[in-house]
């Protein structure tokens, strides 16, 4: 019997226990009439129960009642053989974390857009050459490159000067932005310094990704020239974490792998 | 007399039958099943009463509480248009299956 004639059968128009043991009482009564000994009829008819039972399993409640039956006894079986359980528990314990992890992972890198204007006409810009190493990295030229085979190579990494120049000449883009590191030793007025993330970046940067400042300034082309006092711009998660949304982080001396900061501004968040 | 297994299929095909003269109540539709095959068919009540309540929730019969000639309260049952068309369909089935039977009975001797 399908659920949905168990559920309507429930809600409707139920054959209650009281109406099937009226039924059944007449029927004896009728035996009992023609003058069958009562005893001998109620023996002939079967167990009432059993009748009870059989009509009333079209309802949902006791199918319900026996789907908890089956769990019930399912998990006694399962105490019965506790290796192969916990080998099953096991399996599907490392099966879903690993899958979540996955897709944490995958979330992460490929489906979440970054957190910026707009990150679908954000590109990343390479080098290829023909063969060997491109003359105007070989200065101040870092991370990774690929090469083939038939020598040719490539790259995303750009020397300051040559970013200069590009960053200068491009037309193909709205503006291009550099940026360089990823960890350093970071000490706010006094505190303890500790390891933290933190990019070296052009000062097209937050114009650039279209993030705008919670507070204080952006970076100016002023900031961007050698010989000035380094300035530094708090990410919203440091400034939640460090300072809890403080106003106040503005002009703080900022200690920056042993090198004198100032804290000028404060990123805005996702 | 033994348990009458060779009732079991027909017993939803009697009952259709029987309710085609008029509403009546269990008790009613065994005693005639009884009396009518000369106490060669035996109707057993307890798969009786689940297969009318069965065929009631198929739709093939309704049910209602009535004054029963003992002056009781009874559970008369009556066919549907569907248990009509039912029963029918059932009657033709079950003497072409009959009938087939008998046939083969004949020619193996």
């Amino acid at each position: 019997m399908g659920l949905w004639s168990r559920l309507r059968r429930t809600l409707f128009n139920s054959p209650r226990d009281a109406e099937i043991n009226e039924e059944i009482q007449f029927h004896l009564a009728m035996k009992a009439r023609e003058g069958r000994d009562p005893r001998e009829a109620r023996l002939r008819f079967g167990n009432p129960t059993t009748i009870r039972e059989e009509t009333r399993a079209m309802g949902i409640f006791e199918w319900l009642e026996s789907v908890l039956q089956d769990a019930r006894y399912g998990l006694r079986q399962l105490r019965r053989t506790p290796v192969v359980t916990l080998s099953i528990i096991i399996s599907l314990v490392v099966g879903i974390g690993a899958n979540t992890a996955i897709f944490s992972i995958v979330d992460a890198a490929l489906l979440k857009s970054l957190p910026v204007a707009d990150p679908q006409s954000l590109r990343v810009v390479q080098w290829t050459t023909s063969q060997g190493w491109p003359e105007q990295l070989a200065h101040g030229h870092s991370g990774t490159t690929d090469g083939d085979p038939r020598g040719r190579m490539q790259g995303s990494s750009f020397g300051p000067r040559l970013y200069r120049a590009l960053a200068r000449e491009q037309t193909a883009f709205e503006s291009l932005i550099g940026f360089a590191g990823g960890d350093a030793t970071v000490g706010v007025e006094g505190r303890i310094a500790e390891r933290t993330g933190l990019f070296y970046v052009s000062e097209n940067f937050f114009e650039g990704l279209g993030v705008a400042m919670l507070l204080g300034r952006t970076f100016d082309a002023q900031d961007d020239q050698i010989g000035r006092e380094p300035v530094v711009i708090l990410s919203h998660r440091f400034w939640l974490r460090h300072f809890g949304g403080r106003s106040d982080v503005l002009d703080r001396a900022v200690r920056i792998n042993n090198v004198a900061a100032r804290s000028v501004g404060g990123a805005g968040g996702a | 007399m033994p348990k009458s297994d060779h009732l079991q299929g027909s017993l939803e095909l009697l009952v259709l039958k029987i309710l085609r003269r008029g509403p009546n109540h269990g008790y009613a539709l065994v005693h005639y099943i009884e009396q009518a095959s000369d106490e060669v068919l035996r109707v057993e009540e307890g798969s009786l009463y689940p297969a009318l309540h069965r065929m009631t929730e198929a739709g093939l019969l309704k049910a209602e509480w009535r004054q029963s000639e003992a002056g009781r309260r009874a559970r008369f049952y009556d066919l549907t248009a569907k248990g009509r068309k039912k029963l029918e369909a059932e009657e033709k089935r079950w003497n072409n299956v009959t009938a087939a039977v008998a046939k083969v009975l004949r020619t193996v001797s």
